[in-house]
């Protein structure tokens, strides 16, 4: 009984094309619409190497003996250094060097380190960027060993704390790309528009909603049995729309979305059902049509989306940064920060803490539904 | 007794759709529900079948009391809704086969039932058919079938034949008529008399949520005080002139005039029409076209409610 309804609803959630366009064919269109937008997105995805710097210590300089060592104990990862350092005796032979692309910029070490780059690119935001910090800890350093020379060993402890501080930020696997926000927020999407399907499924079973659903209501079928067996359908459809947008990213237009595959496509699983339950909520709570219903899902969809960074991706840092705490509780961010955090970050632990979010969520939202449902008479319908 | 339905009320807010109920549908027979618009057949179809809640009274099918997870009870019932209730997407064969899957499991079982309903319906040559595909006499007739296909003991069809031409109406008629041979009870919501009167044995008369009158036709009539309806054409004379003496008459329970007919109805029982033609031979009045007809629902609706059952 369960399998068959589950079969029947499975075809019709294939056949129903209105539906289909919003969770399908849409999110593709706007996939080759963003890779139209951003041609060169394959050419800016390469795997993220280690940075070739040169280094070159004025003769008259006492020398940090701190400093080259750490430039060369950062690392990206766990056996991934962040930098290769070159030493080179003359600024010429340095200068030569990054013109000849060997290394991607030099520092000049005086009393202060002075960075010479060519382009501005990742590597050499990299390079800067530990050059910053660098020199704010050093200062620090040199502040404290001045006042109290005693404390000469804690300062190898605050340097190692700064390696710390390197690795955490950039210890990506991949090149961080904001071009990807934009990808990743559509994937977000696609799984909130799972909401459509949800709603769909509950007008199909509350027996208030449709005649179709008040047929089914009187046949000997226990109403949580057609919930689950609908509901299990619409997310297998969802699922593999979701798959079709994923599979048209990798293989038609060629973006990285990182190796992972795993990890993806169970975040996208949990992201569906978090957008499916939500959509059966709404359907389930909301007075009124299908129509307001709809809009209700499409304007709350298109809404997070955004803030997840769809449309421009400052949006989305912005909007994390003004409330941190919307990075989890915006269902558009969160699933669009469970695949930034496969792409980029090696410790999964911020994976699982999304993933574990996305079906608690679900989970939840799926328990209230079936107390509404197991309400089994109708004052009107 | 297979529905019994005792002192129901059902609100919807301050309207009061049903109002203290009493129903009683037995073993075998075809049970009409006849009543204008908005008198509270679906209403009580829906309050029958557990669908709403209500505001008081009991409910009983098949001698058990019925509630929203009584499976056993809804396993024998099939139903046919007012509005047309099937999946857009699932073409004929397959929406047959969904509704009846939910009653019957058995594979070998449902196909045969599969095939017997859409043949019953006359569906055959459209099974690959999809609703949007299908006129709507036909997709009246999907409608039927999904709900009867599992061969249920008891039968509610609330009003099938609406939008239907008089041909297919007839065939649907039929078909009810050959399921209750075949053994099912039937319960037939509909404001048409015709139909009413033309397959049900007994037949429940609803206005405004009451119940006016229950029983078979000839009880129906049998509550009335019209034995025949007479309509005397006048070729001379006026037929104005001719009401007050034709009203004076014994038997005659009332006359009115319309152009140049006057509509005579008589008293039960009586052979009015002998006496009148008599009566009008004495006046040397010319008579063109006369006729005589049995009491229908309508007039029954009619003396009870003071309103035609057409008009509302
Ligand atoms: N969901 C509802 N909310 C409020 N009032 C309703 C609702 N459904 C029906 N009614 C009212 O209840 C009364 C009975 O309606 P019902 O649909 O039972 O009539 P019906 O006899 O089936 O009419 P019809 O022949 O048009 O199908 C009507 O006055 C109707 O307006
Ligand atoms: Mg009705």
């Amino acid at each position: 009984m369960f399998w068959r309804i589950f079969r029947y609803r499975l075809i019709s959630n294939i056949r129903d094309v209105g539906t289909l366009f919003w969770t399908l064919v849409f999110p593709l269109c706007l996939a080759t619409f963003f890779g139209l937008v951003f041609p060169n997105i394959t050419s800016s995805t390469i795997t993220f190497e280690t940075v070739n710097i040169g280094v070159y210590e004025a003769v008259d300089y006492p020398g940090d003996p701190y400093l080259i060592e750490n430039l060369k104990a950062a690392k990206q990862s766990e056996n991934v250094d962040l930098f290769h350092v070159t030493q080179y005796e003359s600024i010429d032979e340095a200068e030569d060097a990054l013109q000849n692309k060997e290394i991607s910029g030099y520092a000049v070490i005086t009393d202060q380190a002075v960075l010479h780059f060519s382009g501005s690119g990742f590597n050499q935001t990299i390079i800067k960027s530990f050059f910053d910090q660098y020199t704010q800890v050093r200062s620090a350093i040199v502040d404290i060993a001045s006042e109290n020379p005693g404390a000469i060993s804690e300062v190898a402890s605050l340097f190692e704390e700064e390696v710390e501080y390197t690795k955490s930020t950039f210890a990506g696997r991949d090149k961080p790309d904001s071009i990807l926000i934009y990808f990743y927020s559509l994937i977000a999407m696609t799984c909130l528009y799972g909401g459509f399907q949800g709603q769909k499924e509950i007008m199909h079973i509350q027996a208030n909603q449709s005649s179709l659903a008040a047929r089914q209501n009187i046949s000997p079928v226990p109403k949580l049995k057609l919930f689950g067996s609908s509901i299990l359908s619409v997310t297998l459809v969802q699922y593999l729309s979701i798959l079709i947008l994923i599979a048209y990213l990798v293989f038609v237009l060629r973006i990285n979305i990182g190796d992972r595959i795993g990890m993806i496509l169970a975040a996208a699983f949990a992201g569906c059902c978090l957008g499916i339950s939500f959509g059966a909520l709404v359907g389930a709570v909301v007075k009124g049509g299908e129509g307001i219903k709809v809009a209700i899902i499409i304007s709350f969809s298109m809404i997070l989306s955004l803030m997840s960074g769809m449309m421009q991706a400052s949006i989305k840092i912005a909007v994390e940064k003004a409330v941190p705490a919307f990075k989890y509780a915006l269902p558009g961010n969160l699933i669009a920060n469970t695949f930034y955090a496969i792409y980029y970050f090696n410790d999964n632990e911020r994976f699982y803490f999304g993933m574990a979010l996305m079906i608690g969520i679900s989970i939840v939202l799926y328990a209230i539904l079936t107390l509404i449902l197991r309400r089994q008479r109708y004052a009107s319908i | 007794m297979v529905v019994k339905v005792s002192n129901l009320v059902k609100r919807y807010g301050d309207l009061i759709a049903l109002d203290h109920l009493d129903l009683e549908v037995r073993d075998g027979e075809i049970f009409g529900l006849l009543g204008p618009n908005g008198s509270g057949k679906t209403t009580a179809i829906n309050c029958i079948l557990s669908l709403l809640s209500i505001d008081k009274g009991d409910i009983e099918v098949f001698g058990e009391k019925m509630t929203p997870s009584s499976y056993h009870l809804k396993r024998d019932i099939g139903i046919v809704m007012q509005n047309v209730a099937v999946v857009e997407e699932l073409n004929v064969l397959e929406n047959i086969d969904f509704f009846c899957g939910l009653y019957v499991n058995d594979r070998e079982e449902r196909k045969k039932l599969v095939d017997e309903a859409i043949e019953f319906v006359g569906l055959t040559e459209f099974k690959k058919f999809y609703p949007k595909k299908l006129s709507g006499g036909l997709l009246r007739r999907l409608n039927i079938a999904c709900g009867i296909a599992h061969k249920p003991k008891l039968i509610i069809l609330d009003e099938p034949t609406v939008a239907v031409d008089p041909q297919s109406r007839n065939n649907i008629l039929e078909g009810i008529v050959r399921l209750n041979q075949a053994g099912a009870t039937v319960i037939y919501t509909s404001h048409y008399m015709e139909e009413v009167e033309q397959i049900c044995s007994r037949i429940c008369i609803l206005d405004k949520g009451k119940m006016i009158a229950q029983g078979t036709k000839e009880e129906l009539k049998g509550m009335i005080r019209i034995g025949e309806k007479i309509t005397v054409e006048f070729l001379s004379g006026r037929p104005e002139d001719a009401v007050d003496w034709m009203g004076a008459m014994p038997h005659v329970a009332s006359v009115e005039c319309k152009e140049n007919r006057l509509l005579i109805k008589t008293e039960v029982g009586k052979n009015g029409l002998e006496g009148i033609l008599s009566e009008l031979k004495k006046r040397d009045i010319q008579t063109g076209l006369i006729y005589c007809e049995l009491p229908t629902l309508n007039d029954v609706f009619l003396e009870i409610t003071g309103k035609e059952l057409r008009d509302v």
